[in-house]
């Protein structure tokens, strides 16, 4: 187990280096650099070829990469231009307010997406089924910005079902389990679009891996055995339509962290994804990289998550 | 060899001995035959009509403003209501649509190009071109897509690139980013392909590479570059809308579906005004979801074997 | 002559299908005896696996359906019991094995887990007397070093290992029937005589009746004690073994033995049943076999040719037994 790992590990370390690549030219496309996009009238010429010096933006870009590099190693994704403080801090602030609602919104759309597609396969040409099938095109159809404008404009601003945005009710300066109710109601309808947003999918998922496995002949022989329809299905089949979904789990990690920048834009939930769009405005570029770069590393160890979660699942391929 | 549940496929087995027929028919009727993906077709074809003929019967132009008649709720000479210049949105929802579908086609058709030459010489030589394309395939893999478009789109930006010409670098970038997938499908389609006996009847024949890869692999891949092309289209139209609503995507004054929406940013507009930024949002969902209707009708029509993900 | 175990009485499976109804068991009786090992032989989509499981009652709904007719077993009609009595019988008064015992196996599950789940769902065992009961079982079956198999997954053992746990798995209750559809068809020849001998050292010692389905002749002669012969969704002949291999009587079923290879007779050409099975959607009312037959008949195209007895229990439906046929 822990050679393969190791050698997935190391593996990694090609693909990071050509990402690092294309994200540092991208860097370059960028017209000016750090110090001309501080835009601080007071900076003498003097002082900015000094801070070039300190940065090594006067180094040829080759020599620059390696210095980009070696900070990344030790953890340095350089400066926030807008937030003042290392873009690892401002990541580890606003990356908790992601997690809470992408974390939420997962486990409810993989619950619902799990019954409803056993049920939509176990029931196949049903009118549940043929419904489910059609919400699952329209679901996986929505454009994420423009579903949670029209909950807002509707559920929240017109009906006032729900908080209009944030995080927290402004002036409410609350703690304990009033803060946490406040968070709560702030979050319903953040959480119910995005999972709208990847239920659908998941759902579809699920039922072709049921209709697949319940085709099956050891399907067959569990039902000669007379088993409870039940437990055919939810035993006996289910464990197995799982097992590929397994793999979607560490997928969902990049997603967990970050993944719903638009809808949190929308929402002026603030997260991370809020914070990296604000920071366009800005043109905060070492933000932008430094996210984007983090989201790559991110979704590596989700690859590598999902393999191993799927070697410890399926006793076929178990890892010794 | 007799399995009752699958005795209906066998049967049909073997009524198949009874009439031959060209596997594109069979496709054919096994499409026509799927409701849901016969509606899609119609919309999509619905919406084109729209989009590309409408605007001929419009009275209005795309820059026609009109500040006394600004804001207007539909009406009867608004079908869909003015915008704050006074702007016809029917007519700009129309123009927006012709370059939403235009981006989604072009972008995947770029995707498509790269794809499928990468997954097919991958596939073919094997070796060092695989393991480099691979490679290259892992690294776009990983790469967060959305944050990548929106600092090039920022780029774009401060580069101040003139807004035509940016939709042209616009469909480049999504298509280059969206190529992976499909040349890992016809990758390993081609893997399993060259190891049937046709190929090496074709190496039998001393037949040369291109020949064996144009005449005798690719014909047989070309079904799940439809599948994959046609949901990659409704993938791309969505991404562009996601951009164009940022700003970073197709900018104004040409208009798309997505930064037709970007009116709601403003709250007057968002709060009193929907007629401003809810219809083009309904013709993404709308023109996507019938895209996918049909891309699903049309995976289970080519291949039904293929598995849906 | 041993009391009958189950009894087929007109039964009627229907499939329907975008091209039309087929009638896959079409008005089938015929019984099984108590501890009676009886084959049921015919060609691929003859309705000898649709009749099986319409025993079981796992026909696969939609497309498939019990439409008419009656399966008494121990004088009760199958067919008329609620979904959980029947699903009590299952398993444990009838059980079942399949043809691919490769994939019969759930894979995500052990061999242990497998053969204790009927154990203790129907006999109410505790897990300690199940456990004790199923390698008891597969011991029974003939594997070596049973406490290793009760830990294993299926993919780590053999095709013919999978089967006899199959069989365990099968006999986990005792069965009063024991359904074998093409047990040893997946296996290779010398896999398929070792588990044929387990099953007739079983039928032995638990005194199971066995309904076995195959295209295998060599099955049939070395296994069964009374034969039945379906063509085409129909039964066709059926007859004791000794009596129907020295006495066919059905063009059919005579095509077949000359079909059959036999040792020590070299034959330029081995002989084959001219034509193909007809197709099965919509077939008429006339005898299916007509334009494969060399003694086909006018009255053979027109009309259906009922099963009756013509020897002693030997029945027949072909018109060249028959007053009607005999006249033409």
């Amino acid at each position: 187990m822990s050679q393969f790992i190791i050698r997935r590990l190391l593996q990694m370390i090609p693909t990071l280096i050509g990402i690092s690549i294309i994200v540092f030219i991208i860097s370059q496309l960028v017209p000016g650099d750090y110090i001309t996009a501080t835009q601080n009238p007071n900076m003498t010429a003097e002082r900015a070829d000094q801070l070039r010096a300190i940065y090594g933006l006067d180094k040829p870009p080759v020599q620059q990469y390696f210095v980009w590099v070696k900070n990344m190693l030790t953890g340095n994704l350089g400066e926030s231009f807008q937030h003042k403080m290392p873009v690892t801090e401002v990541i580890s602030t606003y990356v908790w307010n992601s997690f809470v609602i992408a974390f939420v919104s997962s486990l409810l759309s993989w619950i619902i997406a799990a019954f409803v597609g056993v049920f939509s396969a176990q029931y196949q040409y049903s009118w549940f089924d043929k419904m489910v099938t059609l919400l699952v095109f329209l679901c996986m159809s929505l454009p994420s910005f423009f579903i949670g404008l029209l909950a807002i404009k509707y559920l929240a601003l017109d009906l006032k079902l729900f908080p209009i945005g944030g995080m927290t009710t402004a002036g409410l300066n609350a703690g304990g389990w009033a803060y946490i109710k406040d968070v709560a109601q702030h979050m319903l309808l953040p959480v119910t679009v995005l999972t709208v947003l990847s239920v659908g999918s998941l759902t579809r998922y699920f039922r072709t891996g049921m209709l697949e496995v319940i085709r099956q002949d050891y399907i067959r022989t569990a039902r000669a055995k007379g088993l409870k329809e039940h437990t055919v299905i939810f035993k006996h089949a289910f464990r197995n339509a799982l097992l590929p979904a397994i793999t979607l789990l560490g997928l969902e990690l990049p997603t967990l962290f970050g993944g719903a920048m638009i809808l949190e834009q929308v929402f002026t939930w603030p997260g991370i994804g809020q914070i990296y769009l604000a920071s366009l405005n800005m043109r905060d570029y070492p933000l932008m990289l430094g996210f984007t770069m983090f989201l790559a590393v991110l979704t590596l160890i989700g690859n590598l998550i999902s393999d191993i979660l799927y070697g410890v699942a399926d006793p076929r391929i178990r890892l010794k | 060899m007799e399995q009752p549940l699958n005795r209906t496929e066998q049967l049909q087995e073997q009524l198949k001995l009874v009439k031959v027929e060209s596997p594109w028919k069979i496709a054919f009727r096994r499409f026509a035959r799927n409701k849901l993906a016969v509606i899609g077709l119609t919309i999509l074809v619905l919406m084109f009509l729209l989009c590309f003929i409408g605007p001929l019967f419009s009275p209005y132009t795309l820059m026609q403003t009109n500040i006394p008649g600004k804001n207007q709720a539909p009406n009867a000479t608004h079908w869909l209501g003015t915008d704050k210049l006074g702007r016809d949105i029917l007519l700009r929802m129309m123009l927006a649509g012709r370059i939403s579908l235009t981006v989604g086609i072009v972008a995947t058709a770029i995707a498509v190009a790269i794809g499928v030459t990468l997954g097919a010489v991958a596939g073919f030589y094997r070796k060092f071109a695989d393991t480099l394309i691979m490679r290259i395939a892992d690294i776009f893999l990983a790469l967060p897509s959305l944050p990548i478009l929106i600092t090039l789109g920022a780029i774009l930006s401060d580069l101040k690139v003139n807004p035509s010409q940016r939709i042209y670098f616009l469909m480049l970038i999504i298509g280059v980013l969206g190529w992976v997938s499909l040349a890992r499908l016809v990758r390993s389609q081609i893997l399993t392909l060259r190891e049937q006996e046709f190929m090496q009847a074709t190496e039998a024949l001393g037949l040369r590479d291109n020949r064996k890869i144009f005449r005798h692999l690719m014909p047989n891949t070309i079904p799940i570059i439809i599948v994959s092309a046609t949901l990659g289209v409704a993938g791309a139209i969505i991404t562009e809308s996601a951009l164009s609503f940022l700003g970073l995507g197709v900018v104004p004054p040409t208009p798309s579906w997505g930064n037709m929406i970007n009116a709601a940013n403003n709250l007057v507009d968002f709060r009193k005004r929907p007629w401003i930024w809810i219809p083009p949002g309904f013709c993404i969902l709308i023109t996507v979801t019938a895209i996918n209707l049909i891309g699903d009708g049309l995976r289970d029509a080519l291949d039904p074997k293929m598995k849906t993900r | 002559m041993a009391k009958e175990l189950v009894e087929f009485r007109n039964l009627e499976t229907h499939f329907k299908t975008s091209a039309g109804t087929v009638k896959a068991v079409n008005d089938v009786s015929f019984s099984i005896r108590e501890g009676e090992t009886l084959c049921v032989v015919g060609e691929s989509g003859c309705g000898k696996s649709v009749t099986a499981m319409s025993l079981m009652q796992l026909i696969e709904s939609p497309p498939g359906k019990i439409v008419g007719g009656e399966i008494i077993f121990e004088g009760k009609d199958l067919l008329k019991l609620s979904k959980k009595d029947m699903s009590r019988l299952r398993g444990n008064e009838i059980a079942m094995i399949f043809q691919e015992p490769m994939s019969s196996l759930n894979p995500v599950f052990t061999i242990g887990k497998q053969i204790t789940e009927p154990l203790l769902y129907h006999l109410g065992m505790t897990q300690k007397e199940a456990k004790a009961r199923a390698i008891e079982l597969i011991t029974m079956v003939g594997i070596p070093r049973p406490e290793k198999i009760y830990d294993s997954y299926p993919h780590e053992l053999s095709g013919g290992m999978r089967q006899r746990i199959m069989i365990a798995i099968a006999l986990s209750c005792n069965p009063k029937l024991l359904i074998a559809d093409e047990p040893t068809t997946a296996l290779d020849v010398t896999i398929q005589a070792q588990i044929l001998d387990l099953m007739r050292d079983i039928k032995g010692k638990m005194n199971t009746a066995i309904m076995m389905i195959t295209h295998d002749l060599g099955v049939v002669a070395e296994m069964a004690d009374f034969v039945v012969v379906m063509y085409a969704g129909k039964v066709i002949e059926e007859a004791p073994v000794l009596e129907l291999f020295k006495n066919p009587q059905h063009p059919y079923t005579q095509g077949l033995l000359k079909a059959k290879p036999v040792i020590n007779q070299r034959q330029e050409r081995l002989y084959s049943i001219p034509g193909q099975v007809p197709n099965p959607v919509d077939l008429g009312d006339n005898c299916h076999f007509h334009d494969r037959c060399e003694f086909c008949m006018e009255i053979c195209k027109a009309k259906t040719p009922p099963l009756r007895t013509h020897a002693d229990g030997h029945k027949t439906a072909c018109w060249l037994y028959e007053e009607e046929g005999k006249a033409q």
